[in-house]
């Protein structure tokens, strides 16, 4: 039968509005990397941390279990502490394996789509640029949650638990917005990063080097650079200035901030903040502005 | 209530980066199948993706159904569908997922998407390997597939980009088959853009012709086919004298055409062929052969990039 006797019928229902495009293209994406074998076992190796400190939460709440293993001294208990400090040294940990996530996760997103030329396929429905970004950036932020602000708030949720004294969580609200707060610190910076990178070039490899240069070259750096600076100029606040270009120390002290833990640097945390912030709008409009449905060759 | 235009363009300039592409266009052409046609860089690519709301106009004005794509870019694109030139796909998908996931794009509800991606897909002519990876289709699959995730949400209106780039005949002749029934029996109007002349004759009713970035010329391509003069090519068998004697009477002139033995004869007003044979009859001379003459596409595409400055005659069309 030739093709044009076969059947089109005209689409007579509802529309659904245009603000939902972006979950579209999250659930989708989130969709079709669950698929792949690689982000479970990443995500296995990321919750690692969680699996250990089910545990000490365990011991924490069950002084019992240190008296039949003999530990219950006050060394032990020192370590095994639940407080402020270990959920902020928790999280802090996990922006490696935030990192890694965001790696797998986000360094194909819009370079493949660019490489492809999907990018006027995707705009020209009825979505907008920011629509796009937010579908992309949904889908990294979703799997970062996942190691991230999601194990943190279970810990919580299993501290309680253990010590059968649900009252824990109501009591300690402010430390649960603590850590999503912190957890938003770290998330949003990262999905912004990985999705700028990845709206600069058309090759998945590229954008993945090019975040894991981000990431550990200021490690080298900094310390580098606060030694060099230290021999040069006697400001200390120059040489603190150096750890502005690392996000681990950012994160670092924000967290320190947020959980009002002790900071030992001479900056003021607001320093920082606005470091994350500078980084974190850079990234957004850089990616605004890479998307783009028509490649100008100039 | 009168039928909006499909699309109004007036005074319309574009640049990419600092290179003007399109300059003081205007046109108007009513809902059906357009041609848009023009040698490669004329800027017909640029015309399209400006219509979306792509590109921003440097001035000049578009409206797409009485629509302006800068303030109603999201409604344009709903009732729009596009099939760019460029092989575009999501790496990994089945076709019927890609066409779905494109429907959902669209706004139309999950179940209906799905439903519309099969029946869609059916249209196209990939019914069959709807299931496969779309990383394994043919170029003529993908060309199909791209015609199918336009056409998926049922819009109003669809661009297609030069469709039948890189098809073998068959697959060309179909996917103009396609075009054809989707501009005329389904209701859809179509802005073809195509350097193809033969492929734009076959399925539109009026063109655009681009050239260098300007309007070289607009119209019904019926009306644009028509001479100053109407003009038939006349073969007969007997004497040619008696027969010139016998059409003077209509104010018609006979020449030599150069094709052998044929006789053009020019009329200077619209005149019904029948006047041809009955001039035959008295002056007893056979027809043997009758054909009105006109310009094909290719000689009004010749003379429209030959002489791109030259008023366009009928660039409204409404």
């Amino acid at each position: 039968m030739p093709v044009y006797e076969q059947t089109y019928k005209h689409y007579d229902g509802e529309y659904r509005p245009f603000a939902i495009a972006w979950m579209v293209i999250a659930a989708s994406g989130i969709k079709r990397l669950w698929s792949s074998r690689g982000i479970k076992f990443l995500l296995f190796v990321s919750l690692a941390l969680f699996f250990v400190n089910i545990g000490r939460l365990y011991l924490a709440a069950n002084k019992d279990a240190l008296t039949f293993f003999g530990l219950a001294n006050d060394k032990v208990q020192e370590v095994i502490s639940i407080d402020a400090k270990f959920y902020q040294t928790f999280l802090y940990w996990q922006t490696f394996f935030g990192f890694l996530v965001a790696l797998f996760t986000g360094s194909s997103q819009i370079a493949l789509d660019r490489r492809r030329k999907t990018l006027a396929l995707y705009l020209s429905k009825p979505m907008s640029k920011l629509d796009y970004l937010f579908g992309k950036a949904a889908i990294v932020f979703f799997y970062l949650s996942l190691v991230t602000l999601i194990p943190a708030l279970l810990l919580m949720v299993l501290y309680a638990m253990f010590s059968d004294d649900w009252m824990y969580l109501l009591h300690n609200l402010p430390l649960m917005m603590t850590i999503i707060s912190y957890s938003l610190l770290i998330m949003i910076p990262l999905v912004l990063i990985v999705l700028a990178l990845s709206s600069l070039f058309k090759s998945t490899e590229t954008t993945a080097f090019m975040f894991c240069v981000v990431y550990f070259l200021p490690n080298v750096v900094v310390p580098v650079m606060k030694a060099f600076t230290a021999t040069v100029i006697n400001s200390p606040f120059l040489k603190e200035g150096w750890e502005l270009i690392s996000l681990k120390i950012i994160w670092n002290e924000m967290g320190l901030m947020l959980f009002e833990l002790e900071s030992q640097t001479m900056l003021h945390w607001s320093t920082y903040g606005l470091a994350l912030l500078g980084i974190t709008l850079g990234s957004a409009m850089l990616c605004y502005a890479r998307i783009q449905p028509v490649e100008v060759v100039r | 209530m009168q039928t909006p235009l499909a699309i109004d363009i007036q005074q319309l300039n574009v640049k990419l980066g600092s290179k003007p592409i399109l300059h003081d266009l205007s046109v108007s052409m009513p809902p059906g199948a357009i041609g848009l046609l023009g040698p490669n860089g004329a800027g017909k690519s640029t015309l399209l993706k400006t219509m979306m709301g792509f590109l921003p106009p440097q001035s000049g004005s578009i409206q797409i159904f009485g629509m302006d794509p800068r303030v109603k870019g999201a409604v344009i694109r709903q009732i729009l569908g596009y099939m760019p030139e460029e092989d575009t796909y999501i790496a990994g998908m089945s076709a019927v997922e890609f066409v779905s996931y494109c429907g959902l794009l669209c706004g139309l509800p999950p179940k209906q998407a799905k439903l519309r991606a099969h029946q869609t897909l059916h249209y196209c002519g990939l019914g069959e390997a709807r299931y496969r990876k779309i990383d394994t289709y043919s170029t003529g699959m993908r060309q199909r597939i791209k015609l199918a995730q336009a056409l998926v949400h049922d819009p109003k209106l669809l661009f297609l980009d030069e469709p039948t780039n890189g098809l073998d005949p068959q697959g060309r002749k179909d996917m103009l088959e396609l075009i054809k029934d989707i501009s005329h029996n389904k209701g859809i109007s179509v802005i073809l853009s195509s350097h193809l002349l033969p492929d734009v004759e076959d399925v539109c009713d009026s063109v655009m012709v681009l050239f260098k970035g300007r309007l070289a010329k607009a119209g019904k391509i019926r009306d644009l086919k028509k001479l100053a003069h109407t003009v038939y090519e006349v073969g007969i068998k007997g004497d040619r004298k008696p027969f010139e004697t016998a059409m003077q009477p209509y104010h018609a002139r006979c020449e030599a055409s150069k094709k052998n033995g044929i006789l053009r004869v020019l009329f200077s007003e619209e005149i019904e062929p029948m006047v041809i044979f009955q001039a035959a009859q008295a002056a007893g001379v056979q027809i043997r052969h009758l054909a009105r003459e006109e310009l094909t596409l290719q000689e009004i595409f010749a003379s429209a990039i030959q002489d791109p400055q030259s008023p366009v005659s009928n660039p409204s069309m409404q």
